[in-house]
């Protein structure tokens, strides 16, 4: 044997490699990582930090970071167990809830928290709300039942309001039930198997990954990890991003905090009315209601939230009617008349606000600040409204 | 599929949960093969219409060889079939190009419809592996295998079918019979490899893929530092992907009561460029010195035939390794620095005073140099690539090189020096191996998203 190969001894499985456990140690080694999968995603975050008035909003950056909705909906349904007199309501919907043009005091739940908290109703029935604001930028019928399935850690007790958005009907590519293939929001939020939608054409092995990477809770943290601190990149795509940054490095803490930076309204986007904007009119493709993918996907959370008890009202549009087409109005008020009848005929309680002004509009379907306090202050006129909150309990 | 996706890993858990129950039981193979074919066949169903009928007819030579006095006949038919399959599905289109480039130069007009079909992945594996039996058969350092069925799960045999190691009949054949234990120690063994396997390939090569592809794509954009740079890194990339798939591939073999040969030992610490060739891909250097060198003469002949051989076979596994001029000067580059250092290696001077340090530096400065036809995108480039390499230092740039990119290759490295060292004692400890093995399972759960890039070698 020459010098150099003398270390190669003959018949040894592991030649060169000395990184072998035994069995006994891969049994301490299982327990270990059983153990970190535990305590880390505990230790390391995310941690949401709730305020009493209920002004938190999952930052705009972070919409694809699922352990943080998680982490939210667990403290939520923490707080609404605590027994501290107030009703708390988890309000569900894309960035219509959200509050595309408005800062997180100024968005739909908010105003109906403080609308509500102040009115006459409020002092009669002795009801004091907090309504927090779950919405998530791009969470269509399809995704939100996917987030409310897998991720809402609240409790089937918690009374949750889910807006549904007459938008995502407004074209096949929205509602997803298109055979050709298109990329959309929150697709590992929808089924990946059996009811995926027709648009989703990936193959069984990203399916199979994305479906075990929701429901695995220590995989969901790393990629929300991913997602707050490395700009949703694996490692080596960040390193290559920052050549010079290194997890201590100042670069790095100061980019993963700015993503919670997200108080006010978002950079670079302008309050202003659809008019100001010079939005022309729209004309849309709209999609009959039984054949939408996204409404029995959304009949269907209904339903299964109907059969666990959980207190659910169902908040329908407005989408701004304005900015429609004259041909356009009649289909809009139609399909949100067969809406109401579907959820009728299942005895789900529902709220159709009138649609602010036009002025109070952002664009198609997003309201401004003024536009959210007007949607507010209908709750105070609304039946069904008021019924669902009496019978709510602190 | 690949090893280091959930798809695999269902696979593997429905594959081996049956496997254990059935296979001491007559299904044991055929369940074998079954999941092999399977493996094989999610790339591409129509693949398995090629690895049967090579599988076939090799059996059938192989048969036809036993009662026939006319054995070099067989034996010729056998090697006849699977290179003409090589050549047809991997040489055909090179080929096609080269003639209408010739037609061209001489202004014929006349051009051959170049062939558009599918490259079987690893076809040149499970053909070097099919004909390897026929080929010691014929030598009588094999017997005839009389199962169709365990013959063709040793040619298909999922964990190493599509890039090896390319295991020879004599040592993977008896193991279907002579069926090992599977203890926990075995299990435990086989999920170590793997893991490490998975970090090489998920972990590194990856990482340093990104870099190279950076660079390599378009050369003329850098200066030298950075194609220094994206050449080591390039060496430590196919390292890492190669010997990865290779680890995972000898993991879950060792989990089925299979042991498949070494096939990568450090070869950067290799201390010449022949003891780089037998630490590199070693199943297919030992092929290659088996059924190419030696054949053909090997040292028998004299020093001026043995430099020959050498040269020879190492430009043939330059062409197997793929259907470009570059992998023929891939191939003649080690030919050429082989036969020029061969002499200098065996000196006293090199083997007993020269520093260990030095002669590795070297090796992987020469193999480093190879890497650049190796992944350059075609000839020009690599063209390009040198020029830039040996441009002078005025014109240098600092290159945008990830600083811990080059902290993993040093971090590996310096692992691998401490192996063969007498300082292995401290790696052998069970709490250094269990923090490295929690470290490594960690960083892959935190830091690497889900993976679904393929494999350097699947191309070859």
């Amino acid at each position: 044997m020459s010098e150099s190969d003398s270390h190669i001894a003959s018949g040894d499985f592991h030649g060169s490699n000395t990184q072998r456990l035994s069995a006994r140690g891969w049994g301490i080694a299982v327990f270990a990582l059983l153990a970190l999968w535990f305590f880390v995603p505990r230790l390391a975050g995310p941690n949401v930090e709730l305020k009493e008035n209920g002004d938190f909003r999952i930052p705009f950056a972070l919409s694809e970071d699922y352990s943080l909705f998680r982490e939210f909906s667990h403290e939520v349904g923490k707080l609404a167990k605590s027994g501290d007199g107030l009703v708390d309501v988890a309000m569900l919907g894309d960035s219509v809830i959200w509050g595309e043009y408005v800062d997180k005091e100024s968005t739909w739940s908010s105003e109906l928290t403080r609308v509500w908290n102040a009115s006459k109703q409020a002092a009669e029935s002795k009801v004091q709300l907090r309504v927090w604001n779950f919405g998530l930028n791009g969470s269509h019928p399809a995704a939100l039942r996917g987030l409310i399935e897998l991720h809402g850690k609240w409790g089937s007790a918690m009374p949750l309001m889910i807006h549904f958005n007459p938008l995502w009907l407004t074209s096949p590519e929205r509602d997803l039930s298109t055979q050709k293939p298109v990329p959309f929001n929150h697709s590992s939020l929808t089924p990946q198997f059996g009811q995926r939608p027709p648009v989703y054409k990936v193959d069984a092995g990203e399916r199979l990954r994305t479906a075990i990477g929701q429901r695995a809770g220590f995989l969901l943290w790393a990629n929300g990890f991913r997602i707050r601190h490395l700009e949703g990149m694996d490692w080596n795509s960040w390193a290559m991003e920052h050549p010079r940054s290194v997890p201590w490095s100042n670069s790095f803490r100061e980019a993963s905090q700015s993503l919670w930076l997200d108080d006010g309204v978002r950079s670079g986007v302008q309050a202003i009315s659809w008019e100001e904007r010079r939005i022309p009119k729209q004309r849309f493709e709209w999609v009959d209601l039984e054949k939408s993918y996204q409404w029995g996907q959304f009949l269907e959370l209904v339903q299964d939230l109907q059969a666990e008890g959980t207190p659910i009202l169902i908040v329908l549009g407005p989408l701004n009617p304005w900015v429609m087409s004259d041909s356009d109005l009649p289909h809009y008020n139609q399909l949100l008349d067969d809406v109401e009848s579907a959820l009728k005929e299942q005895s789900v309680p529902h709220w159709r606000p009138e649609p602010p002004s036009t002025e109070q509009y952002g664009d198609t379907s997003h309201p401004l600040a003024v536009g959210y306090t007007a949607l507010a202050e209908q709750s105070l006129i609304s039946e069904v409204w008021k019924n669902w909150i009496s019978e709510l309990k602190p | 599929m690949l090893f280091h996706t959930w798809t695999f890993a269902l696979f593997f858990l429905v594959f081996y949960s049956v496997y254990l129950s059935v296979r001491r039981t007559r299904l044991g193979i055929p369940w074998l093969l079954v999941s092999s074919y399977c493996f094989y066949g999610w790339w591409n169903p129509l693949y398995l219409l090629l690895i049967f009928y090579s599988t076939w007819i090799d059996y059938w030579v192989v048969g036809r060889m036993d009662q026939s006095p006319r054995r070099r006949l067989w034996l010729t038919i056998s090697l006849v079939n699977n290179l003409g399959i090589l050549v047809f599905f991997k040489y055909a289109g090179f080929a096609t190009a080269n003639i209408n480039l010739a037609l061209e130069s001489l202004g014929t007009g006349y051009r051959i419809p170049e062939p558009d079909m599918l490259l079987p992945v690893g076809i040149s594996f499970f053909t070097f592996q099919s004909m390897s039996y026929t080929i010691d058969f014929y030598r009588g350092q094999v017997e005839r295998e009389t199962s169709l069925v365990r013959f063709a799960t040793f040619v298909s045999l999922f964990p190493q079918l599509v890039a090896g190691p390319i295991e020879r009949a004599k040592t993977l054949l008896p193991q279907f019979t002579r069926l090992q234990p599977i203890t926990w120690s075995r299990v435990a063994d086989g999920v170590s490899v793997f893991v490490v396997g998975l970090f090489k390939k998920v972990a590194c090569a990856n990482a340093l893929a990104l870099y190279v592809d950076s660079v390599y794509n378009v050369p003329e954009n850098h200066t030298a530092p950075a194609l220094i740079l994206a050449t080591v890194c390039f060496a430590w990339q196919i390292y890492f992907d190669f010997s990865g798939y290779t680890d995972m591939a000898r993991g879950l073999a060792r989990m089925m009561g299979f042991d498949l040969s070494l096939n990568f030992n450090h070869p950067y610490l290799a201390t010449g460029l022949g003891d780089f060739w037998r630490r590199w891909h070693i199943s297919l250097s030992s092929w290659f010195r088996d059924y190419v060198y030696i054949p053909l003469g090997g040292s028998r002949g004299g020093a001026v035939l043995t430099y020959w051989n050498m040269a020879l076979t190492l430009l043939i596994s330059g062409i197997w390794h793929g259907a470009a001029w570059t992998f023929v000067a891939w191939g003649a580059f080690h030919a050429m620095a082989r036969v020029l250092t061969r002499g200098m290696e065996s000196s006293a001077w090199y083997r007993e005073r020269t520093p260990a340090i030095l002669k590795r530096a070297w090796v992987f400065g020469l193999v480093c140099l190879s890497w650049v036809f190796f992944r350059a995108m075609s000839w020009e480039d690599a063209v390009t690539i040198f020029r830039g390499i040996f441009s002078p230092v005025s014109t240098w740039t600092a290159p945008e090189f990830p600083i811990s990119f080059g902290v993993l290759i040093a971090l590996v490295w310096s692992h691998q020096w401490f192996e063969e060292s007498r300082f292995r004692r401290i790696l052998e400890r069970p709490v250094v191996r269990f923090s490295t093995m929690v470290l490594l399972l960690s960083y892959l759960w935190i830091f690497c998203g889900a993976s679904e890039e393929a494999f350097i070698y699947f191309q070859f």
